[in-house]
């Protein structure tokens, strides 16, 4: 597989708590790695990718999470990018980095499409497959519907499904 | 000049196919003017709606988002926030500062292509309000009046409920009716509240009230109840476009802005089956702009509308068209402003009695919301299966208003965003931040109060030459607040009802209204406390029927006093707004209207 590929897909897994697996099963990875990468631009998206990677190297839990604090976090280049690609993962909107983060942080202009601030869905895609809906056992409102009556029963998928199954 | 017809209906919303359904079965020739697109009729359109509420990331707070603009026939852009006076929104003019802040969607089909499909009966009480607490006025008709027509209503829109349910507050129905359908199941949300407020009540002004959680009747597809109507059930009526889809609903969550199958109700599926008769005609595109007086006789003689070919451009030619009966269904705002609009007198037409524009009401809504004890698992399912529905009637009506409180199934709606910003800013990601979400949407609960008004003399919309659209069409002009009669009602449902509630089922209350209120939203004090307060989208009042021509602008019948051959129907007739979504109300008052008008052309 493509290193890059692979770093952007594991790192997206470590924000968003999600195994590469579930992400792959949304079909966006590479749709969100082009984007990232128009984005933010080669520079900084070589940045990202090798910082990301002293994280993801780490063995143990408790060392990627400090190494996350530490290289990511505290960078006012990465973790703004961070935190939006959560956004998009979660919610399937993408807010483009400021103005001011590309002036002051990353020092490089904005790609010429690209308007700085401005919110929107990548895909219709991006819409239906929104994290935070699967995570709560529900699904965005006009797609994917969950069947007649459904809603009166516990969630058989998202994360309390285990629990439910357990319990019927 | 074109043919004449029995009857031309302005108007192609539900109100508007009814009264065309009902003069078609019996013979009559009906010609429709409907001043919006196709739109969402043809199905490639309907689709590409959908396909705008995806990538509009939902476009929820905005009824009107998915379906496209059109400046030939604008509608408005309710929830912005208009100031006064102001150009915020496109359409509606405001001349105070209290707005008026529901929408309606011009396009063939109307607003019942984005309603909730909520479809209450009013309580008898509701028909006399005067007589029973002396506030506002009697109608002309009662609940025993109306009642047949809310059958064939409940029939019309493909009702799901179970009689059983519904028997409140003198609501009757005949022995051995049923609805077309079964009621649709509750949520988890219902039965965690239903659980919880069991033989629970709440003091309101000296009298102990019952807080019982009922289930909706809804025009939503459901299970077919097989003892409806003497043979065999009721059919499902489909999806416009595709016969195989919409016969239940699926749990798209999305009655609002738009149900992607169609299993709600909306009046292309009345349209629908007037399609092929040869009896009804529908013109889109064509905005009725002035009624024509014949002055010898006081009948209207023409419709006079503008017909276009680009939405996106004023351009157009003036038609008229002729009936023996002139109907206007363009609901509450659009009919009252065309009565402004016609004649030479500067009080429009059929308004001797200075009525027509008028007691404009509407259902003041406030949220309250919190995290339940348990689990609830919103954001499924459509967007309210069950109500409080015992606090719609009682001898506090004569301090303040009732209301209904509706459960929300879909948790704080665009709150997942805000919890994901704000965990992401305490630096929580990865599996902390999969499972706090989860865990928090899981119990997210709201509840959305809605308050009756009474009828006011300055609750009015009005037109003004100073304000016309892009083709030279008046814009409603909006003079509107809520009285003190609505607030204590909020003030009541807030800090009694809601608290008792929240005791009751151990919520977590995060309710806050903060200021200034966030888009969409009216910031208004009562006693000391400030709530931020929204429209409901249920305009009525406008032209309301009445005993005499003093005090009314159309009769029992919807017959305009003043034109004989003029009828003025929809909510607008409404004489009190009560508690009820008023669709149902609507479409039963177009129901007695069109069999009155039948009875005319015989």
């Amino acid at each position: 597989m493509d290193k890059d590929r692979r770093t952007f897909l594991e790192l997206s897994s470590e924000l968003t708590g999600y195994s590469p697996i579930d992400l792959e099963g949304t079909g966006l990875v590479d749709e969100y790695r082009k984007l990232v990468e128009y984005e933010v631009g080669k520079n900084v998206t070589d940045l990202l990718y090798q910082t990301a990677r002293s994280v993801l190297d780490k063995k143990s839990g408790e060392e990627r999470d400090r190494t996350m604090h530490i290289n990511i976090m505290a960078s006012a280049i990465l973790w703004p990018i961070c935190q939006n690609l959560v956004v998009l993962w979660y919610r399937g909107q993408w807010s483009s980095m400021s103005s001011i983060w590309y002036k002051y942080y990353a020092r490089v202009s904005p790609p010429s499409k690209v308007a700085p601030g401005k919110t929107f869905v990548p895909s219709t895609q991006s819409y239906t497959q929104q994290l935070c809906y699967k995570a709560a056992g529900a699904h965005p409102p006009g797609a994917n519907p969950t069947g007649f009556g459904t809603w009166g029963l516990d969630p058989v998928f998202g994360d309390f499904a285990k629990h439910n199954r357990k319990r019927q | 000049m074109s043919k004449h017809y029995d009857a031309v209906i302005v108007g192609g919303g539900v109100i508007g196919a009814l009264t065309a359904k009902i003069l078609s079965e019996g013979g009559k020739s009906v010609l429709i003017l409907e001043a919006g697109i196709e739109g969402a009729m043809k199905p490639s359109n309907y689709q590409k709606y959908l396909r705008t509420l995806y990538t509009e990331g939902g476009v929820r707070g905005m009824p009107n988002g998915p379906y496209p603009w059109n400046s030939a026939a604008p509608s408005p852009a309710i929830p912005s926030a208009p100031t006064v006076r102001g150009e915020d929104d496109p359409y509606f003019v405001f001349d105070t500062p209290k707005h008026f802040m529901s929408d309606y969607l011009r396009m063939l089909g109307g607003t019942t292509l984005h309603w909730q499909g909520t479809s209450l009966r009013l309580v008898p009480n509701d028909f006399r309000m005067k007589s029973v607490y002396q506030k506002g006025i009697d109608w002309p008709i009662s609940y025993d009046d109306l009642e047949p027509a809310y059958r064939r209503a409940e029939y019309e829109l493909g009702v799901s409920a179970d009689v059983e349910d519904q028997i409140f507050f003198g609501v009757w129905f005949p022995k051995g009716y049923v609805f077309p359908m079964h009621g649709l199941p509750q949520s988890r949300v219902d039965h965690y509240f239903k659980a919880a407020l069991k033989k629970q009540s709440v003091r309101l002004h000296g009298g102990q009230y019952p807080l019982k959680v009922i289930p909706i009747p809804v025009a939503r597809n459901s299970t077919p109840n097989p003892k409806y109507g003497i043979y065999a059930g009721y059919d499902p009526v489909s999806m416009v476009s595709n016969r195989d889809r919409g016969l239940r609903c699926q749990g798209n969550s999305s009655c609002m802005p738009l149900c992607p199958v169609q299993a709600k109700y909306s009046a292309l599926k009345t349209l629908n089956e007037l399609e092929n008769s040869s009896q009804v005609e529908v013109r889109t595109q064509c905005v009725a702009t002035r009624l024509i007086l014949d002055e010898a006789t006081n009948k209207i003689a023409f419709v006079e509308y503008n017909r276009y070919q680009n939405p996106d451009s004023p351009r157009h030619t003036v038609e008229m068209a002729k009936g023996t009966l002139i109907v206007l269904a363009a609901n509450a705002i659009e009919n009252a402003t065309l009565l402004l609009a016609s004649g030479s007198s500067p009080k429009g037409l059929a308004n001797s009695s200075d009525q027509v524009g008028r007691n404009l009401m509407d259902h003041p809504y406030l949220y309250t919301w919190g995290y339940s004890s348990k689990r609830v698992y919103p954001f499924r399912g459509p967007d309210t299966t069950s109500g409080v529905e015992s606090l719609r009637d009682g001898k506090f009506r004569k301090v303040h208003a009732s209301f209904r409180a509706s459960l929300s199934n879909w948790g704080w709606s665009s709150e997942p965003g805000h919890q994901l910003s704000s965990l992401l800013q305490e630096k929580t990601y990865g599996k902390q931040l999969r499972k706090t979400l989860a865990e928090n949407m899981a119990r997210m609960v709201k509840i959305g109060f809605m308050f009756e008004q009474l009828p006011s003399q300055k609750n009015r919309v009005t037109i003004s030459p100073d304000y016309k659209d892009a083709m030279g069409n008046y814009r409603p002009v909006f003079s509107y607040h809520y009285d003190s009669y609505s607030l204590a009602g909020a003030e009541a449902a807030v800090n009694k009802v809601w608290k008792k509630i929240s005791e009751c089922a151990k919520i977590e209350d995060h309710t806050d209204y903060p200021d200034p209120a966030p888009s969409g939203y009216q910031r208004v004090s009562f006693n000391g406390k400030s709530y931020n307060i929204m429209g409901s989208g249920h305009i009525v009042g406008t032209h309301r029927m009445g005993r005499n021509k003093k005090h009314s602008v159309t009769d029992r019948n919807m017959k305009t006093w003043d034109h004989p051959n003029l009828y003025v129907v929809g909510a607008g007739n409404q004489v009190t707004i009560g508690t009820a979504n008023p669709t149902l109300t609507a479409a039963a008052l177009a129901i007695r209207a069109a069999e009155a008008m039948l009875r005319e052309l015989q």
